[in-house]
């Protein structure tokens, strides 16, 4: 256990700032422009690799730039939770921008150097608030995600994607300033530190009233997580093109808000705090487990497949809270195992969509009957993809959810317990008949069902990769468990 | 010649001003050089005074060297720089002086044929301000904060159409304030005989609390509110802002009304003192509600407005209430945030009227239905405006975040809450307003990159108007990376000591 | 009452400046508007010289005898009537600028009245 002085995180996230200067230099010249963001992802990933075995042996690497308010800096700290969804966000990168390559310039869409440069600016982001030391270096990462996403998601221009870009902003700038950054201040007030701490950093015999009142502000401050009833910014942002919403609202952004979440609740209110304070515990259950059911009902009333992704993304953010809320070692663990596999599986789902609507213009589930059989590559990923949301062996979902299960009855929350089955039901439910009619009912549409054919390999391989990487996950699970154990280590006395 | 320092703060301007009217009758070219001269030699100075002040504290200086310094009762011209006011010198010489440069361009269009005495006028303003700002007596500083509006108003009134008008209600509304205050000075000088700032803050605390006393410093509030546009003394300002010419517009806009705000925490704090603020236990609760007040009103009717110019003069208002409201929170960090808040809100005020002074060169106007495709012909500009903007709304790292962040946690110190909810809410409104405008401006125009739609030519404003909104721009940043340097080492030092022990 | 008219002068000094506030606000008019102005800061001046009086008292002007101990209560306090000479040139240039801003008005409008020139602008 040594704390490190080191530049590495700073690196790590400039590489994708740097980038994007690159891509935005390099506009006229796609080919050149596109080359910079993969020896960008390259390196970066590269940096990330050379900290890991430090992380492993519960070594922390920090960096502190310049300290802007009393006892407040914008300062890097890396450990394993940070690390962990750093490496998922970076490693995601790749097959995202082989895709949008595939589904972009076929299109000739506009504005493409806008695109590549946001999204490396949200890269940048994303990585800064996995890094994070304290809760004021998080929160202004956060916010600039929510910025630099804003183009993406309203890169279409048309009426749809402006009205969704204004729900978009609404829902997360709203939140963030209206409640997260008061509660954020009212903490900085009454104890003097931002800092994430094990144990929390509020003294013993603070109000359990005022407690109370900074959980909620901060569950419901940082939307991106999408608990009820603040979550409708994310169908909304459907509007984005495909890569944005597998990459963004299937990865980095939402998984932005759960991480920005557990490390409200690990380091600022301390596990410990949690786990003897019940009615704490309990807001954070009930407002998860609330989520968990109402989204998991929903996507199955949904036809259009990404909104029906959206909602299910949705339930799944509120099994990584409701992990967290169990305040159990076990439960812990399972959550941030559940990061980068819910981001595996469903990464799959979105890129399968968006390789879909490039196959045969579908964009509901009801015109796929029978689409199995022409695309068949597409949809045996999608099939993989679905197996890993679902938490079915032999792909990665199977093991975090194993995990939270157990934690849901190590704390002794049957009702917990109960939750979690009766949602991956509804999850196999709106997934394998779907699925099913894909592969196996007669096409509805003959004319449409005649010209579909695969999508070009630059939109399907990026897909068949996430697939494989849910299969291998579960394989090479013990190696992602290392790095929850050390995280659980590190925030859980106990 | 380090001792002449504070003098030489407000002679530059003053000298230049007498000088350029001159030179305006015989060689008008000559006065714009003369006044941006004197205006470098007043940054310059007011630069070195806030290293001297901060490493050596207060110094004092007597006007001709006159004055019996070792009596009871001061006779002569005091005037003081501490820290509580060498960054605000710094500030308004060194925006007036970055807005002199900027706005040579604009005002040979705007006011074509016209400008012969517009750089005399705008060098007297600044000598008014920078007078306020450093004298050490209340009523010179009557004085100077006439100087400083009897040229405004001739500043406005450069406008076109409506601006007589309005320049001639801003007359109205300014002497009656200046009258309240003048009232207030003469009961403060009643009951103790001497006028000077020093003099007075060591009596006051001495005499027990009477009518006179109270009567004087209401009248003295009620004078500087009217002055700075405060919740409800606000009706002049839209108006005389807006159809002020916006060369006039980008330097009263940002400093007029943040040395009004200064002159009110003068008065407060040091000759009035903490003690007297804190035992004002019926009046505290109701200047606090009025801040909120006027930051809701101002937030509300700013988004009900299609001009761009109106639009931030109502953000002028509402910004007005985020000083009043943290000065009479009258706690450590309300007061920290209020003069950090007086450095920060000037500039970022400065470069959005800059910013607007960039479209309304090239557009003619700033109606927001004219803006489609603004972010096509001057992206610099919107480039600068956006940022500023995310200043406003108070994004980090830019200063508009640290002066929030202060009043929040001075306003939740002293629970008040409804304070709270108040500066939340207009950065919310000014986060609707902008993304408005970015949809306006870039979203609602056919994209020139897709194929078949015309092209958008690029027309940027001159580099003479860019370089200082870009550059007043980036300061808004790099005044938020220094927050802590400048709040530790000079704001600590200009907050009443009782708060900072 | 017997106070108030002890007090007359500042009796006075009120109802000046009640009328200079009053016309200020009240009237339509801009050339009354001006006049109030011009009205409420001679109030204003009377105020500031009516503190500086004194019952029987000189004006003050120090003689080469009494430069040592001058004798104050036989002098008015000069300080009040420095202020005004200031005050007086500040209202001048202030009621100046009202009048010539006024005349402008007029030009554009052919009107004094408030109203009428704001239905002006409005067209």
């Amino acid at each position: 256990m040594d704390t490190i002085h080191s530049f590495t995180p700073v690196w790590v996230i400039l590489t994708s700032s740097v980038a994007a200067l690159l891509i935005a230099l390099l506009g006229r010249w796609p080919n050149l422009r596109e080359s910079c963001i993969f020896v960008a992802a390259v390196i970066k990933l590269g940096l990330l690799l050379s900290l890991a075995p430090g992380v492993l042996d519960g070594d922390l690497y920090e960096f502190e730039v310049m300290e802007l308010l009393p006892n407040v800096s914008l300062a890097f700290r890396v450990d394993a939770l940070g690390l962990l969804f750093a490496l998922v966000s970076v490693s995601l990168w790749i097959p995202t921008t082989i895709f949008s390559m595939g589904l972009l310039r076929p299109l000739k869409s506009h504005a493409q150097t806008r695109f590549f440069f946001c999204f490396a600016i949200a890269i940048s982001s994303a990585v800064g608030v996995a890094f994070s030391a304290n809760l004021f270096t998080l929160f202004l990462f956060y916010e600039a995600l929510s910025l630099s996403t804003y183009p993406l998601v309203t890169h279409h221009q048309d009426d749809d994607a402006i009205k969704g870009g204004r729900k978009y902003l609404t829902y997360l700038l709203g939140t963030s300033v209206a409640l997260a950054l008061p509660a954020m201040i009212i903490v900085y007030q009454k104890t003097g530190s931002l800092d994430f701490a094990n144990g929390g950093v509020f003294a013993d015999g603070t109000s359990t009233t005022l407690l109370v009142v900074l959980l909620v502000m901060f569950l419901f401050g940082f939307a991106k997580a999408g608990l009820m009833p603040f979550h409708t910014w994310l169908p909304g942002a459907m509007v984005a093109p495909a890569p944005v919403s597998a990459l963004l609202h299937a990865v980095a952004v939402v998984k932005v808000g759960v991480f920005s979440i557990i490390r409200v609740l690990t380091g600022i209110f301390g596990v410990d705090l949690l786990a003897n304070t019940p009615s704490l515990s309990t807001i954070v259950c009930v407002l998860a487990g609330i989520t968990l059911i109402v989204a998991s009902l929903i996507a199955l009333t949904q036809d259009n497949i990404k909104s029906r992704l959206a909602y299910s993304t949705i339930g799944q953010l509120s099994y990584i809270i409701l992990g967290i809320g169990l305040a159990t070692k076990s439960g812990i663990a399972g959550a941030t195992l559940h990061i980068p596999m819910h981001a595996f599986g469903k990464i799959t789902l979105f890129l399968c969509a968006g390789a879909i609507y490039q196959a045969c213009g579908a964009k509901c589930i009801s015109q796929m009957h029978g689409m199995g059989r022409k695309i068949p590559l597409t949809m045996t990923a999608f099939f993989i993809g679905s197996l890993c949301v679902i938490g079915l062996p032999p792909t990665g979902g199977f093991v975090s959810k194993w995990y939270l299960l157990t934690g849901s009855l190590n704390s002794g929350q049957q009702w917990a317990f109960a939750v979690f089955l009766t949602s991956s039901l509804l999850n196999a439910a709106y997934f394998l008949p779907f699925v099913y009619k894909a592969f196996f009912s007669s096409p509805s549409d003959e004319a449409k069902w005649e010209s579909a054919k695969e999508p070009p390999l630059l939109t399907v391989v990026p897909a068949l990769i996430t697939a494989m990487g849910c299969v291998l996950l579960f394989f090479f699970s013990g190696k992602l468990y290392q790095f929850a154990d050390k995280f659980v280590e590190l925030y859980v006395s106990k | 010649m380090t001792g002449q320092l504070p003098i030489i703060v407000i002679l530059g301007p003053l000298l230049a001003a007498i000088l350029a009217a001159f030179t305006a009758w015989l060689r008008p070219k000559l006065s714009y050089p003369l006044v941006v001269l004197g205006l470098a030699i007043s940054f310059t100075a007011a630069l070195k005074l806030v290293f001297i002040v901060a490493d050596e504290g207060a110094k004092i200086y007597w006007l001709g060297n006159w004055g019996n310094q070792n009596h009871e009762f001061v006779v002569g011209i005091q005037i003081t720089v501490d820290n509580l006011n060498t960054l605000l010198l710094t500030t308004v010489s060194g925006i007036a002086l970055l807005t002199a440069l900027y706005a040579k361009r604009l005002v040979e269009t705007e006011l074509a044929g016209r400008q012969r005495y517009f750089y005399a006028l705008l060098s007297l303003l600044v000598t008014g301000l920078l007078g306020i700002s450093i004298t050490g007596d209340i009523f010179n500083l009557y004085v100077f904060l006439e100087i400083a509006a009897l040229s405004s108003y001739a500043l406005i009134a450069y406008g076109k159409g409506r601006a007589y008008m309005a320049s001639f209600n801003y007359l109205i509304m300014g002497t009656m304030g200046a009258c309240l205050y003048l009232l207030g000075v003469g009961f403060v000088f009643i009951k103790h005989g001497t006028l000077n700032i020093d003099n007075l803050s060591g009596i006051i605390p001495t005499l027990d609390p009477s009518q006179a006393l109270f009567v004087g410093f209401v009248l003295i509030l009620l004078g500087v509110w009217v002055k700075m546009a405060f919740f409800p003394f606000h009706g002049w300002l839209p108006n005389a802002y807006t159809h002020a010419p916006t060369a006039s517009a980008a330097v009263l806009a940002p400093l007029a009304t943040k040395v009004a705000v200064y002159a009110m925490l003068r008065i407060m704090f040091t000759v009035y003192s903490l003690d007297y603020i804190n035992g004002l236990t019926g009046i505290q609760p109701i200047v606090l509600y009025l801040s909120t007040a006027a930051i809701v009103m101002g937030s509300f009717f700013s988004l009900t407005q299609t001009n761009l110019k109106m639009i931030a003069c109502y953000f002028i208002i509402s910004e007005i209430g985020y000083m009043v409201g943290g000065a009479w929170l009258a706690n450590r960090p309300g007061l920290t945030g209020a003069m950090y808040h007086l450095v920060a809100d000037a500039a970022m005020t400065s470069a959005l009227f800059m910013a607007i002074g960039c479209i309304v060169y090239r557009l003619g106007q700033a109606q927001l239905d004219d803006l489609k495709g603004v972010f096509f012909k001057m992206p610099v500009t919107m480039a600068a405006f956006v940022v500023t903007m995310a200043a406003l709304i108070g994004v980090p790292p830019t200063c508009g975040f640290f002066s929030k962040w202060y009043l929040i946690q001075g306003a939740a110190e002293a629970g008040v809450w409804h304070f709270v909810a108040a500066l939340l809410l207009s950065s919310l409104v000014k986060a609707i307003i902008l993304f408005r405008i970015i949809e306006i401006g870039y979203n609602r125009v056919a994209h020139p990159a897709i194929e078949g739609n015309p092209a958008i030519p690029r027309n940027e404003a001159p580099l003479s108007m860019l370089i200082p909104t870009v550059a007043m721009t980036l300061g808004l940043i790099a005044l938020g990376l220094a927050t802590n340097t400048l709040v530790n080492t000079i704001i600590v030092n200009a907050v009443p000591a009782a708060l900072t022990q | 009452m017997e106070n108030l008219i002890a007090n007359f002068n500042y009796v006075i000094v009120v109802i000046l400046m009640m009328i200079g506030l009053w016309s200020m606000l009240a009237q339509k008019n801009l050339i009354k508007k001006c006049i109030g102005m011009a009205i409420l800061q001679t109030g204003i001046i009377l105020f500031f010289i009516s503190i500086g009086a004194k019952n029987n008292a000189l004006i003050p002007i120090l003689t080469e005898a009494a430069y040592s101990d001058p004798d104050v209560a036989t002098v008015a306090n000069p300080l009040t009537q420095i202020l005004m000479l200031t005050a007086i040139v500040v209202g001048v240039a202030t009621l100046g600028v009202g009048l010539g801003l006024a005349q402008k008005i007029y030009h554009q409008h052919s009107s004094f009245d408030e109203d009428e020139i704001l239905e002006n602008q409005r067209k």
